[in-house]
């Protein structure tokens, strides 16, 4: 057995594609924050507070879990060539200041001499972390933890022989451990600074104060215990999600990852032996839209830089229609590297997909922007209480329209172009009755939702040609000063036209305006 | 042109309907003064924090006959809505009683009320139904039952779309049920404008951002106070005027509200004036065995005579009794205030400043003068403070006595964060402009800052967000509770005021503040803590366990000799009040010499008169031989005794009247608005009063001028003669047994911890360097407390106490000093077992080096205690066998990092020491060594930060302490330093600065240049640094 373990320090930062230094990813306790990613002359470990003070202008973004384990699962897979088992590992160290450690390990003893020697292996693999991009420790040793230990300590020089094993751990440093820091407060707390020192110690005292776990570690580690590994299967097709840092309006943004992603495709393809025929990218931009396309290429191949040399002349030509959060590739659509026939979508997953097939169809010949389901929305000005909703993001969960449509009395209507729709899902809708759930709501009485509303909305409203006269008392909305768009209006309803019209004058201008029409 | 309409507006929430109200009440009451209402209802939900501000308001406004109302609204926790009025001072006492029931029944904070408890309708109170949409009806058949013929339907128009529809209703309710309909306004803002406030204060409600709010927020800004005319066009005119029916009914007034003292503090068959003449001749011969000079005599009397005019006898002999009670029980007090250093306090025992002293005192019963209430605050041992707060609760019952509450109002910080939340500002944002302002930091630097936390001041999001957070602060948040301030009262105190609950359990708050009962005549008596007295206690019971000396607060000889030349050496690190950086370093400029200098050391050593100007001056005139020269004799009284600058704050108000011609009264005021004019301004108009009424007595322009500047930078930090003199008289006990009985006042003062400016590794290396043997923790000797104990030399030598092991508990050991007597513990595991210790406490104690005397060295120790297999004592004596093992012994260094995370300090070399070679080879100069170094000689120096200070009056410069294994080293640090090395300046924890020396009257700082971070090299010392503002 032989072990290479790659350890990704910067796989919180990288997993959501930040490259900059002055991007730092902290993780959570309570109240407390930390750094887990080291940049800008600040280390892992440090209290977020400090390093606001050490260095203002440090962006700080959350963890994602999730990303984390999608890239380094993407990465694993991209690593069968290589040898197997592949394994992967977050092992989570979550006191206050410590950050979590990414490690892939792959078994390379069998594939060693495939590759001509550990040299020529590393030297391969390097190139290929180079291409995604992907920075990396390297640790090679014949049991697994020592192989993580040396990763993690950042010694490259392989450990080959068994016998050499002992002596290479005995100077590593006990802090290397990945046990909870109380363990690690203890074995200082007598003296204890160095593997070797562990070793030292009679077994029954040891487990007797550190736990016969700890003991079972250390033999695993020299190799004196099993270490059974349970290997990573490729899966039967390729998903990949990749979290962006934060919006992304340029098509220049997206490159690094899709060129990524594109070459851990590559990868995967080759490890399963099969080529690709189509593929999907699907763009989530804010307030949980999405836009997508398929690409499908002429023959079945394996190549990444045709890939993503194709994604990018995609991209080129239909240009981003918003800012991207987050990028998900799908290949499903495989066939052997010579061409033949295949079905366009899996069986065991064709009647979940119905519903998508419809709507693509529906999409593709009337375009993107003309379908959407009405939801109401909790805002006092009238022309936000309805919001348009996308039918492309309802895709990923249930069709919405089915619960938004009863909800809402009010007609579909067309948006003027640029409106900014607010999501329906993000705000919750107001129940009948009172008072709102959960909250202390002695002073507010009256609930609008009892106002009437026209039927017939204008998208925007229209000067009125007329000053009206002889009019009662206005309704009076004041509501909105958060989003720069401060209505403040008196609604009125006058005959004007031969139709009942509903009408506002606006406090600031002091003009009059047309807004709707009762039936 | 039509006539106005009259009307009363009944349905007024102010800012203390905490997260509703968006305007104060003073700001309610001057606005419907301003758009000619004819009254005014303050109904605040269950609440009456704000009335008293609003009647104060409408005070000083001159409309003391207007209509202001007092009430309360109400939502039932099974309906109805409701706001209650008060008709009579009965109708108000219920009121009153109602709110404290609501708000006993819940948490802090919140308020619980059903229909059982208004079951019987509260008595002399007009009830508005405030309607809730369709199916309320049952609620007011209830109401009517319940309130016949006070019971009105509230019809609140507000422009929604629905009010001709609503109007129409409530018309139907009312002929249908027989109940009038008055007009009503639901106000929750004095203006229009502050409906984007209003709004975020819902969204803070709610706990949701403001654009999720949705119909949560009202729909528009009318629930203002609106002008008439517009409210003519709204409502039918009957509605209107029957809101003048309803106001006519209510003849209560909150100056109507008569305050009784309690009865029982005065002996069956006494009057008040009796009893008291009686206690003072009783303790007489105390204080002056040898019979009461006749000055003094004639000060008693003249003093008990205006007790007497104004009837505040029953005030001292509260204060009296919570003293006796304290002193039987042997809790260390003294009391501080103008009052408190009078003739009656000092014979009653409730202070030790003598009057021969206070004879120097220019104005002890100013304030009696004033027609303002007595100020006596008395403090404690902060250890035993709770023992007197239980005697009050026990005496007069908690019906009778409770806190005062304080108003916690928005502060920048605070303001931020939460309009940072209604308005969706990322959490990391808020979070890095909140943290980048440092705690010196003004709000008027705050774009500055914000810029600097890489936050655009000028982007829109942000720029509202600044001013809504600007408009927040000073606003109240919530109510919390006074630092001690009762309120005793003889019938139920919830008759008077209404009552809730503080945040800590068992204490109940009062629903106004300090400036609401002093507005309102209401006396409040001060149980404050203390540190310094708990310390000093301790140290006197320390003497006499050792070796009997009887030493106590009033048998200090005073004027000692050696005590002031240690003042004067500014040796005084522990010492109460001068022991501070600043105090430290005008300590050998002012050259204290006896009580009342050190009256003014106290005093002047502040903001106030720092910022006002009047250090130097006053070092000037105290140290040149040339004759000061009055403006006039008048002003010679007054100023003489601090060689002609102003210092306290009497002295400012003194001014005011002899040389501006104020009247008691206006001085008073003008104090008030001197400790206001920082938050709200307000000064001005006094500023021409001020210089007029100097003019007019023949002072020169340039003279009020100065004296009007002093007064500004004063502000709210002027300190006032009598609570400087008590102080004065703590510092020199305090001193007087640092320089007599280092042992045992150390001893005491860690054992007093916390308190005070010092952490105990600083007070153990004081004691150190006066020669105290310092004696390391150990379970063979060590109890909880430090103790002394018998040393070589014969004097007392200081055992640290287990306290200092941190994380370790009282009762452990105890456990632990009651297991030693018998025959000292064999080995740990028999010291586990007899003290029944658990494997965390062994832990502890083998981390603070503690076992040593029982395992050898730190690392044998934590190797044993790990190994002990059973620590509940079931196991016997069966020993499970173990393996020896040998243990390196730890480093120098390691054993110091260990001692100071273990217990803050370490009796061993100072960490520093072992840095000293490469110290050395930065060329960096020992603190010790600073004395011998030429003014303005350019140097290195290097220490661990122990203090960071930005004080307000320093103009942005930061004061920074540096302790090396040698001293301490006071570093000046620039504002442009700051910004330039802000990680070092801010962060570092063992710096090396490059500077010059300054020296200045033997006071010698460092001038620092630049900074090198070297923090690393102490690698995890525990952060000890203490910043202070």
């Amino acid at each position: 057995m032989l072990w290479l373990c790659l350890h990704l320090p910067q796989l919180p930062a990288e997993a959501q594609g930040l490259h900059d230094p002055l991007d730092a990813v902290t993780d959570s306790r309570g109240a407390r924050r930390w750094l887990i990613t080291a940049g800008a002359g600040l280390p892992v470990g440090l209290a977020l507070g400090d390093a606001l003070a050490r260095c203002p202008a440090l962006r700080a973004h959350p963890r994602k879990p999730a990303a984390e384990r999608a890239a380094l699962r993407a990465l694993a897979q991209g690593l069968y060539r290589y040898g197997s088992p592949v394994a992967t590992e977050i092992r989570e160290l979550p006191e206050p200041g410590r950050a979590p450690r990414a490690c892939v390990w792959i078994e390379i003893g069998a594939s060693l001499r495939l590759f001509g020697g550990i040299e020529s292996l590393c030297a391969r693999l390097r190139a290929d972390l180079a291409g995604l991009q992907q920075s990396a420790q390297l640790g090679i040793a014949p049991t697994r933890t020592a192989a993580a230990l040396l990763a993690c300590a950042g010694i490259a020089e392989p450990v080959l022989a068994s016998e050499d094993l002992r002596a290479r751990l005995e100077q590593l440093p006990v802090s290397l451990l990945a046990w909870p820091q109380a363990q690690l407060d203890a074995l200082h707390g007598v003296g204890l600074r160095r593997l070797g020192d562990l070793f030292a110690l009679p077994r029954a005292g040891f487990a007797r104060r550190f736990g016969a776990e700890a003991l079972l570690e250390l033999d695993r580690l020299r190799g004196l215990a099993p270490d059974p590994v349970r290997g990573l299967t490729p899966p039967p097709q390729f998903r990949r999600r990749f979290d962006l840092a934060g919006e992304v309006e340029q098509l220049e943004g997206l490159l690094f990852p899709l060129r990524r992603i594109s070459m851990e495709l590559q990868a995967w393809l080759r490890a399963r032996d099969t080529g690709l025929r189509s593929l999907e990218l699907c763009c989530e931009h804010g307030r949980r839209r999405r836009s997508a396309f398929t690409l499908r290429f002429l023959s079945a191949h394996r190549d990444g830089n045709r890939i993503f040399d194709a994604l990018r002349e995609r991209l080129n030509r239909a240009p981003l229609s918003a800012p991207v959060r987050a990028l998900l590739l799908r290949a499903d659509d495989l066939g052997p590297v010579a061409s033949g026939q295949a079905e366009l979508f899996d069986g065991d997953v064709q009647r979940q997909l119905q519903w998508n097939e419809t709507v693509e169809r529906l999409l593709a010949r009337l375009g993107e922007s003309a379908l959407w389901t009405p939801t109401a929305v909790e805002d006092h000005r009238p022309e936000r209480a309805c919001a348009r909703h996308d039918v492309c993001s309802g895709r990923a969960e249930h069709p919405r329209s089915r619960h938004a449509g009863h909800r809402s009395a009010q007609p579909i209507l067309r948006a003027h172009p640029g409106h900014p729709w607010p999501d329906g899902n993000a705000l919750s809708s107001p129940r009948p009755g009172h008072p709102w759930p959960g909250a202390r709501d002695r002073g507010d009485t009256w609930s609008p939702s009892t106002i009437p509303r026209p039927l017939w909305l204008l998208p925007q409203p229209q000067p009125l040609p007329i000053v009206p006269t002889g009019i009662g008392e206005p309704e009076r909305i004041e509501s909105g000063w958060w989003d720069g768009a401060d209505a403040r209006r008196d609604y009125h309803t006058i005959e004007w036209q031969n139709a009942c019209a509903w009408v506002f004058r606006d406090h600031a201008s002091n003009r009059w305006y047309l807004h709707g029409w009762w039936a | 042109m039509t006539k106005h309409p009259e009307y009363v507006e009944l349905h007024a929430l102010s800012a203390f309907s905490f997260q509703r109200g968006a305007s104060m009440p003073g700001e309610l009451v001057e606005h419907a003064l301003a758009l000619g209402y004819s009254g005014l209802a303050i109904t605040d939900e269950c609440s009456m924090a704000g009335v008293v501000r609003a009647w104060q308001q409408a005070r000083e406004l001159g409309a003391t006959h207007w209509p202001l109302l007092t009430g309360s609204e109400f939502t039932l926790a099974d309906g109805p809505k409701v706001v209650l009025l008060a008709q009579t001072q009965r109708g108000y006492a219920g009121l009153c009683a109602a709110i404290t029931r609501g708000r006993r029944n819940a948490t802090k904070g919140e308020y619980r009320l059903d229909r059982s408890d208004f079951a019987d309708g509260t008595a002399d109170t007009c009830a508005l139904w405030i309607p809730r949409g369709p199916g309320d009806i049952e609620e007011l058949v209830w109401l009517r039952e319940r309130y016949p013929q006070r019971l009105w339907i509230a019809v609140e128009l507000h422009r929604d779309g629905n009010d001709a529809a609503k109007l129409q209703r409530l018309r139907d309710h009312s002929r249908r049920f027989g109940v009038p309909l008055v007009a009503a306004g639901d106000v929750h803002m004095h203006r229009r404008e502050r409906r984007v406030l209003q709004d975020v204060l819902t969204a803070l409600r709610h706990h949701l951002p403001v654009q999720r709010c949705g119909h949560r927020l009202f729909a528009n800004g009318e629930r203002h106070l609106r002008p008439l005319d517009d409210l003519a066009t709204l409502y039918p005119p009957e509605l209107l005027r029957e809101t003048l029916a309803v106001a006519e009914r209510c003849t209560f007034r909150l100056g109507e509200l008569r305050y009784e003292y309690p009865k029982e503090i005065v002996e069956p068959g006494h009057t008040p004036a009796s009893w008291l003449r009686t206690l003072v001749e009783r303790h007489i011969p105390d204080r002056w065995p040898a019979g009461c000079p006749p000055d003094v005599h004639a000060i008693i009397e003249k003093e008990l005579a205006l007790i007497a005019q104004k009837h505040y006898e029953a005030f001292f002999l509260t204060v009296h009794d919570i003293v006796q009670f304290a002193k039987r029980r042997g809790i260390l007090c003294q009391g501080r205030g103008s009052a408190a250093n009078s003739a009656v306090c000092y014979t009653l025992g409730i202070t030790e400043v003598s009057p021969g002293f206070t004879d120097l005192l220019f104005e002890r019963f100013v304030s009696i003068e004033r027609d303002e209430p007595p100020d006596i605050d008395v403090d404690f041992e902060h250890e035993r403070r709770e023992e007197v707060i239980q005697y009050v609760y026990e005496k007069y019952g908690r019906e009778r006595a409770a806190l005062a509450a304080t108003v916690i109002r928005y502060q920048p910080r605070s303001a931020l964060r939460d309009v940072g939340r209604a308005l969706d500002i990322g959490a990391e944002v808020v979070d890095r402009v909140t943290r980048s302002l440092a705690w010196w930091d003004e709000p008027d630097d705050l774009p500055e800052r914000l810029r600097a936390a890489g936050v655009d001041p000028d982007a829109p999001q942000i720029r509202v967000w600044l001013r809504l957070a600007r408009s927040l602060i000073g606003f109240p948040r919530h109510l919390s509770q006074h630092v001690g301030g009762f309120v005793i009262s003889d019938a139920p105190l919830h008759e008077l005021v209404p009552v809730e609950n503080a945040a800590m359990p068992e204490r109940t708050i009062i629903q106004w503040d300090k400036d609401d009962l002093e507005a309102l005549g209401l006396l409040k008596v001060d149980v404050l803590a203390l540190g310094m007295l708990s310390a000093l206690r301790r140290s006197f019971e320390l003497l006499r366990a050792y070796d009997g000396t009887a030493l106590a607060l009033r048998t200090i000889p005073p004027d000692d000799a050696a005590t002031y030349a240690m003042i004067r050496r500014a040796e005084t690190v522990g010492v109460f009040q001068i022991e501070s950086r600043a105090q430290m370093s005008m300590l050998p400029r002012l050259k204290p010499a006896n009580l009342y200098d050190l009256t003014v050391q106290v005093a002047i050593v502040r903001p106030g008169p720092i910022q006002g100007g009047m250090v130097h001056p006053y070092l000037d005139a105290r140290l040149s031989s040339a004759p000061i020269t009055y403006a006039s004799e008048a002003l010679r009284k007054v100023l003489e005794r601090t060689h002609g600058v102003p210092i306290f704050q009497e002295q400012v108000m003194r001014i005011a009247v002899v040389a501006a011609g104020f009247t008691p009264g206006e001085a008073d005021q003008l104090r008030r608005s001197m400790a206001a004019w920082k938050r709200s301004g307000g000064l001005e108009k006094w500023e021409r009063r001020l210089k007029d009424g100097m003019a007019k007595n023949g002072y020169t322009a340039e003279f009020a001028d100065r004296i009007y500047r002093q007064i500004l930078g004063f502000g709210s930090y002027g300190f006032p003669e009598s609570h400087a003199a008590s102080f004065a008289l703590l510092a020199y006990a305090s001193a007087y047994l640092k320089c007599h009985y280092p042992a045992a006042f150390f001893c005491a003062l860690i054992n007093a911890q916390p308190m005070g400016f010092y952490p105990p590794s600083m007070l153990v290396a004081e004691a150190r360097r006066m020669r105290v043997a310092v004696r390391p923790i150990d379970v063979l000797h060590s109890d909880w407390d430090c103790t002394l104990e018998r040393g070589d030399d014969g004097r007392p030598a200081l055992r640290l106490g287990l306290r200092l092991v941190s994380g370790f508990t009282p009762a452990a050991a105890l456990r632990i000093a009651q297991a030693r007597p018998a025959q000292p513990p064999a080995d740990v595991d028999d010291l586990a077992r007899r003290a029944r210790l658990t494997r965390r406490d062994l832990d502890l104690l083998a981390s603070a080096d503690a076992l040593a005397a029982l395992t050898g060295h730190r690392y044998a120790a934590r190797w044993q205690t790990r190994g002990l297999e059973r620590l509940d004592g079931v196991l016997g004596a069966a020993r499970v066998p173990d393996d020896a093992v040998q243990l390196a012994a730890p480093s120098e260094g390691e054993d110091i990092l260990a001692d100071y995370r273990s217990t803050g300090l370490t009796l061993r070399r100072h960490p520093v020491a072992l840095l000293r070679p490469r110290l050395h080879q930065a060329r960096v100069t020992a603190n010790a060594d600073l004395a011998g170094i030429a003014d303005g000689a350019p140097l290195r120096v290097a220490g661990i930060v122990m203090f960071r200070q930005r004080p307000g009056s320093a103009n942005g410069v930061m004061f920074m302490t540096l302790e090396d294994d040698t001293g301490i080293v006071n570093l000046i640090v620039k504002p442009p330093l700051i910004e330039a090395q802000r990680a070092a300046v801010v962060g570092g924890q063992f710096l090396i600065a490059q500077g010059r020396l300054q020296r200045q009257q033997n006071v010698t700082h460092v001038l620092a240049e630049r900074f090198f971070d070297r923090s690393h090299w102490v690698g995890e010392l525990p952060a000890l640094s203490r910043d202070f503002r």
